[in-house]
């Protein structure tokens, strides 16, 4: 099974500048696997990246992930 | 060359503060310099001591200390990508390629079809990642990432959609653009129509969304003095009187006139 979950909290520590503020949480709803990102505020624009450049290649190896286990999963970030 | 890096970092004392940037840049502490620039005082009448606000200075020689980054950099890259597999639950690992030094490749078990997947995908996402979070674009090469020949294959299939682009815009006497594309996939279709005499190209737009947009160049002598709207014209004469076996496609403007 793909723990979404640490997917994400791994990589994004390693690109913002507050590790420790860094919470990722994941739900298993009917439309499939959510996970939300917090981190620091100063760090939101950090995660979403460029035309949220950075975000959609988080987004592409959760995805890679759930198709080889045959789910689906949606990963977004908190950004107030 | 000499070259200096620079940080302030918030410790209790000097010696926390080279350790923990010493750890962080990995550079011995003897190399480091460091100088107090504030302090701030904690808790009541200073009981909770103070906090001290360090800068710390590197002078580097770039030409040794980069051949080392560099080893340093792919070691860490390769624990980074190796990582990022296992908590993907794939059967892949990625090791430094023996033909290219600047690349990470990944192998084993599910790299075919889901690290390369349809159109590269993850490969793309793990290569923008891998830079992001580790590299120093100052100093450090781009680490490229690889996996089941997935590069030389796209390659080969960019310059022959080069050649067909540029086949295009000769026939029909205007510009076509491309999807967009990374920077290396615009670079095979620049330098494949490079030195074509009757062929341009430019990329345009930001990325993500760059483009090239591939063009034909304007010839004095075989378009004469009209310019660019002579070009098209005689593309068209040529075209009609040297039907062409494949119609252009549906809802084209020139499918109207033909």
């Amino acid at each position: 099974m793909v723990n979404y979950k640490e997917l994400v909290e791994f990589i994004v520590k390693h690109l913002v500048t507050q590790p420790e503020l860094v919470g990722v949480e994941g739900n298993e709803g009917e439309g499939g696997n959510k996970i939300l990102i917090r981190v620091a505020h100063e760090d939101v624009g950090r995660v979403i990246g460029k035309r949220g450049a950075t975000i959609n290649a988080i987004r592409l190896l959760a995805k890679a992930a759930a198709v080889k286990a045959g789910e689906r999963v949606d990963v977004d970030i908190v950004e107030d | 060359m000499i070259h200096e890096k620079k940080i302030t970092v918030e410790a209790s004392s000097i010696e926390e503060a080279l350790n923990d940037v010493s750890g962080r840049w990995q550079i011995p502490a003897e190399k480091l310099h460091a100088e107090i620039i504030g302090e701030e005082r904690k808790g009541f009448l200073g009981l909770g001591g103070k906090t001290l606000r360090v800068e710390i200075t590197a002078n580097l020689d770039e030409n040794h200390d980069a051949k080392e980054n560099r080893q340093d950099l792919f070691l860490r890259g390769a624990d980074f990508v190796n990582e990022t597999l296992k908590l993907m639950d794939f059967n892949a690992q990625a090791v430094i390629s023996e033909s290219d030094k600047n690349t990470l490749d990944i192998q084993g078990e599910d790299a075919s079809d889901y690290v390369v997947g349809r159109y590269g995908d993850a490969l793309k996402g793990m290569e923008y990642l891998v830079n992001l979070a580790l590299r120093d674009p100052k100093y450090e090469p781009r680490i490229k990432i690889d996996s089941c020949g997935y590069r030389e294959r796209r390659t080969k299939s960019l310059e022959r959609l080069a050649e067909a682009t540029a086949r295009q815009a000769v026939k029909y006497g205007r510009p076509v653009r491309l999807e967009p594309m990374a920077s290396w996939e615009r670079w095979v279709i620049h330098t494949t129509l490079k030195d074509r005499s009757d062929i341009t190209t430019e990329s345009v737009g930001e990325p993500p969304l760059r483009k090239v947009v591939v063009m034909p160049k304007y010839d004095p002598e075989r378009d004469g003095a009209a310019g660019p709207a002579m070009m098209r014209v005689r593309a068209r004469r040529e075209r009609v009187s040297r039907p062409v076996s494949r119609p252009p496609r549906r809802g084209s403007r020139r499918s109207a006139k033909q």
